[in-house]
């Protein structure tokens, strides 16, 4: 790749999927260009099946795409897993049962083969960010929906990715949850200086946390608009009182209106 | 999952369910479990005696509870405690059936994981193995005996052959029930297929493979005392119970002892695979050994 592209977290040009089934192919995502700088967070928000969760699927290599290019840190999405340089965010927690919070946090390093003892310091500093040090001997149902979300987390950064990709992490959570863990989101994010791609459904919450927001249309899944979040860091709660906030709202708001009026 | 999504700060100790309980409760409930054992099995005593009365069976068809366990101490004619004779000969089954429990369960572990990661394989040999299995072991047994001889190898296979049927099913289906974001999750970090087996599929199987696992251990005990009863065996309960029903007619007692002797075997080996299922499963397993 270029020396550019290095300067980019995540990188697709003209990226489409599409998906074949016994009722006809789907296209799920058509003439995707989308560039998120290193150490940037862009959301991506749409109606359900717009082909978001795809798009962060090919990034993370779990789908390949049918044509066009993408990259994660200037290398492909598989290179960049065998190198371990993004770790993922699922909708649910997906923790192992049997093991406790302290071992799920250590399953990516074990996988790694790291030693029994550097793992499990790195898992506890990990679960020190996001706040559950003292959580480390439990078993998953011990906790909330939150708390179990936010082991996930702690594992997605037990690898030290520089690039996180997170699909609806908090979309399970009721809103209140949601508000906190995106502050403590926004905490860990100051330490740590990663690129993040973020898929949501919730307006505010891409507004709260994004430098940037793409707004998808369905059927075929493409991008319809890019708003940038002009809202300076670090955010916190009175940030969400701000009149920008409110206008940047309602600016998403009417962009994924026109982006359903598109294939309606 | 948890339902409690009031808050999320883990200050505040309600969110934690904290439902390991003390070692003494769990002795409480152990004790209570005993205790109902107990009760079920007196209860059934009393059914047969009932039974006696209704039915008006002599002491010949239905001898007493009392007398039966009576003829527990009685000598034999090489001069042996009963009890002593029929320890002996159940611990020789005991060996057989734990050999082929052994050998079954390997082999249900390898061909159920075969099974869950092929289709292929599955589809092929899942067919044939169910079909095996409805064919009844009895009949063939004079045969295999003829082929493998009296000794210790036929034991072991016909054993195998009736214990590796609830592992494979046990097997492949709990891999088979592996979340595909689990997976997916592993295939993130570049996990292997050997890997995967060892930290994802079977640690998620096996709290149905423990639930195969008890099954194969009842059937191992069925399956060496089959072993031992056509001709030529030495030990074994088998061989107790083909003499047993040969004097019958003058001591329906030793039939009855012999049959009470198969069936604390066979509990104990049930018990002792739950025993392991409770400690190897942790807060997974119900927590309840009987």
């Amino acid at each position: 790749m270029s020396g550019e592209s290095q300067n980019f977290g995540l990188r697709a040009t003209q990226l489409g999927k599409r998906f074949s089934s016994k009722g006809g192919d789907v296209q799920a995502l058509e003439n995707v260009d989308l560039e998120v700088k290193q150490g940037g967070f862009m959301s991506i928000i749409g109606p359900s099946g717009c082909g978001k969760s795809t798009l962060l699927r090919a990034f993370s290599d779990l789908v390949e795409p049918s044509t066009g290019e993408i990259s994660v840190n200037g290398k492909l999405p598989s290179e960049a897993r065998a190198a371990r340089e993004f770790g993922v965010v699922f909708q649910s927690p997906n923790l192992l049962p049997w093991r406790t919070v302290l071992r799920n946090v250590t399953l990516p390093l074990q996988v790694m083969g790291v030693d029994r003892q550097s793992r499990n310091q790195t898992a506890q500093e990990m679960l020190d960010l996001v706040g559950l040090e003292s959580f480390s001997r439990h078993h998953p149902w011990q906790l909330s929906g939150g708390m179990q979300q936010r082991v996930a987390i702690a594992r997605a950064l037990s690898t030290n990715p520089s690039v996180l990709l997170m699909d609806e992490p908090f979309g399970a959570l009721d809103e209140i949850t949601r508000d906190r863990l995106n502050l403590e989101l926004m905490r860990i994010w100051g330490n740590l200086s990663a690129t993040i791609l973020f898929i949501t459904h919730s307006i505010t919450e891409a507004v709260f946390l994004s430098s940037q927001i793409a707004v998808m249309s369905s059927r075929p899944g493409r991008i319809t608009e890019l708003i940038d979040v002009n809202i300076p860091y670090p955010r916190n709660t009175e940030t969400r009182d701000l009149p920008e906030f409110y206008e940047l709202v309602i600016e998403v708001r009417r962009a994924l209106l026109e982006a359903s009026a598109l294939t309606t | 999952m948890s339902s409690n999504n009031s808050g999320d700060n883990p200050t505040l100790s309600e969110e934690v369910d904290d439902s390991s309980s003390s070692i003494q409760e769990r002795l409480r409930a152990g004790a209570r479990q005993v205790l109902v054992a107990f009760f079920l099995l007196v209860l059934a005593a009393a059914l047969w005696e009932l039974a006696k009365v209704i039915t008006g069976s002599n002491d010949r068809t239905m001898p007493h509870i009392w007398d039966t366990l009576s003829f527990l101490g009685s000598t034999t004619s090489q001069n042996e405690n009963y009890s002593w004779f029929l320890f002996k000969n159940a611990w020789s089954t005991a060996k057989a059936s734990l050999i082929g429990l052994l050998v079954g369960t390997a082999f249900g572990l390898v061909t159920g994981t075969s099974i869950a990661r092929s289709r292929f394989v599955g589809n092929g040999l899942m067919p044939l193995i169910v079909a095996a299995q409805a064919v009844p072991i009895v009949a063939i047994a004079p045969a295999l005996v003829l082929w493998l001889g009296t000794g210790g190898v036929t034991k072991t296979v016909i054993t195998t052959y009736l214990t590796f049927f609830p592992i494979t099913v046990a097997t492949a289906r709990g891999i088979q029930s592996v979340p595909k974001e689990s997976h997916e999750l592993l295939r993130t970090y570049g996990a292997s297929k050997r890997t995967s087996l060892r930290i994802l599929e079977l640690p998620f199987a096996s709290p149905l493979i423990f639930v195969g696992l008890e099954t194969a251990a009842a059937f191992s005990v069925v399956g060496a005392i089959v072993a031992e009863l056509p001709f030529g065996s030495k030990e074994g309960l088998g061989v107790v119970i083909l003499t047993s029903w040969q004097f019958y007619i003058t001591e329906p007692r030793a039939l009855y002892c012999v049959a009470l002797t198969s069936c604390a075997l066979g509990a104990v080996f049930v018990l002792s695979v739950r025993l392991m299922a409770y400690f190897a499963l942790g807060p997974r397993s119900q927590g309840e050994v009987l």
